[in-house]
């Protein structure tokens, strides 16, 4: 009887989880088309209907494709690039302690330079291509390395000292030991920082003026009056972020199965 | 295994001070003591995990030590058959691998969790894990460090007779706190004493000459033990 209701109380939520979500994208699209017909003003606020139409549109047009190639081509190589970096760095500071503090400073130098002053930097110092990735690179890499110091940190010593007693390899005990236990923690740190990496990626786009990409399709659309396909572009791009953040979240859930 | 002349301090807290000890082979010498008088140090020098003085020497030079904790150590991200294996070194076939691994999961009754998760099994099945991940090795040394904490009675009972055909024959160095396991594991019994001056010592010493498989825990022989055991206590 108890494993019956459990087993109703488990469908009901996974029922809520469904709609739920639906549910609050409908009140956002509710909540905007309200303050639209408010301002009554398609130029500044266009209607849902509008945005929708632009879209659909962007949907059919070929340069809408090769943009968001070129923006996740972007993306992908900035955050794998800050990743390796990051995780070769984490390595070499975990193994050889005193390198920490000598590379502390560098971190906090790039994690704190205001990210416009490096778009501006960038794009004196580099072509539009390299300035994107650049930023984007500067603005994840801090928060990669943090996130894998401390997920190497976070290895339980008494796992170690059990693997060290038996004898058991360097090569070993970092694959079956200390990947899987760095797992958990360096996939939360993946998914929040992919996502901003994407957006990051966006924005120096814009001030780039990078050609082909969603940003630079932005700016052209802002500087055409053109709200409506702009917002169309802003759709595109939080859709897009939301696959990156789901399909992480995905990959996160069959990685640490035995959590 | 003969410990001679060995020192060790944590900072100015003296623990050990020329202590001498042998490990008879093939033999269990049960270490007990209270809390504070040095028996994990002395396996955490044994193991090289601590910078000591003096000479710690394996017979043949052979030092392949096993080492069951006080908590199991169970690596998470692996089911009870590879933790088992994450020991056994590396270039061994496959064959060989398969067969020791089912032996000992014969011997320990893991056949149900072998591919389960530490987190999906009972303590007792971790605790058996744990003995299974070191009897696979073909030790040289079995350190059991109260293996049977926080276990219950019927729990603790089912694995320590299990243990007791596992060990027949195999040198081992097992610490508790406990004298009815010293009693059922033991061949012989060491009470440590530690006072700031001197460091530890041995308070007295107890052999036990019946076999382990055999042993009547309520007959007169097992009960004269107990209480020789109590008044060095």
């Amino acid at each position: 009887m108890d494993k019956m209701r459990r087993n109703k109380i488990n469908k009901a939520y996974a029922v809520l989880n469904i709609i739920l979500p639906i549910v609050s994208l409908v009140a956002i699209a509710a909540i905007y088309a309200i303050i639209s017909k408010a301002v009554d003003i398609e130029l500044i606020v266009p209607s849902v209907g509008a945005t929708a139409k632009s879209f659909f549109e962007l949907l059919g047009k070929g340069y809408f494709y090769k943009a968001v190639f070129n923006t996740l081509l972007r993306s992908a190589l900035a955050y794998i690039l800050a990743f390796a970096v990051a995780a070769c760095f984490a390595a070499l500071t975990s193994y050889f302690k005193v390198l920490r503090s000598a590379f502390s400073p560098i971190v906090v130098i790039i994690r704190v330079l205001p990210t416009m002053s490096l778009i501006l930097l960038a794009l004196i110092w580099f072509d539009s291509f390299q300035s994107t990735v650049l930023v984007a690179f500067c603005v994840i890499f801090p928060m990669l390395y943090t996130c894998l110091i401390d997920a190497i940190d976070g290895v339980d010593k008494d796992l170690l000292q059990m693997a060290k007693i038996y004898g058991v390899g360097k090569g070993r005990t970092v694959a079956k030991l200390y990947i899987p236990q760095m797992l958990p923690g360096v996939l939360t740190g993946v998914k929040s920082s992919a996502a901003l990496n994407f957006k990051l990626v966006i924005a120096a786009e814009v001030l780039a003026q990078t050609a082909d990409s969603i940003g630079v399709n932005m700016q052209l659309a802002k500087l055409d009056l053109d709200t409506a396909t702009l917002l169309a572009w802003t759709v595109a791009a939080i859709v897009i972020g939301g696959i990156i953040e789901l399909a992480i979240s995905l990959i996160a859930k069959r990685a640490v199965r035995w959590l | 295994m003969k410990i001679r002349g060995l020192d060790f301090s944590y900072g100015d807290k003296l623990i050990f001070s020329g202590f001498d000890l042998d490990v008879p082979s093939g033999k269990t010498l049960c270490i007990m003591g209270g809390s504070g008088t040095g028996k994990t140090t002395l396996v955490n020098c044994i193991c090289r995990q601590l910078d000591f003085g003096g000479d710690i020497d394996f017979e043949d030079g052979k030092s392949k030590i096993a080492y069951v904790f006080q908590q199991p150590r169970l690596i998470p991200s692996m089911s009870v058959e590879d933790n088992i294996k994450f020991v056994l070194p590396k270039g061994m076939d496959k064959i060989s691998i398969a067969n020791k691994v089912d032996r000992v999961i014969a011997q320990l009754r893991l056949e149900d969790c072998r591919k389960s998760y530490p987190s999906k099994i009972s303590g007792g099945q971790a605790s058996r894990t744990a003995i299974a991940r070191a009897m696979v090795t073909d030790c040289d040394l079995l350190i059991l460090d109260e293996p049977f904490k926080g276990l219950d009675v019927k729990l603790k009972r089912e694995i320590i007779d299990i243990l007791i055909n596992l060990i027949e024959g195999k040198s081992v160095i097992f610490i508790t706190h406990d004298p009815e396991e010293a009693l059922a594991i033991g061949d012989r019994i060491c009470v440590f004493e530690r006072n700031s001056g001197e460091g530890v010592r041995i308070k007295g010493e107890i052999e036990i000459s019946q076999c382990k498989s055999q042993r009547d825990m309520y007959g007169e022989y097992i009960n004269n033990l107990r209480q020789k055991v109590y008044e060095i206590l």
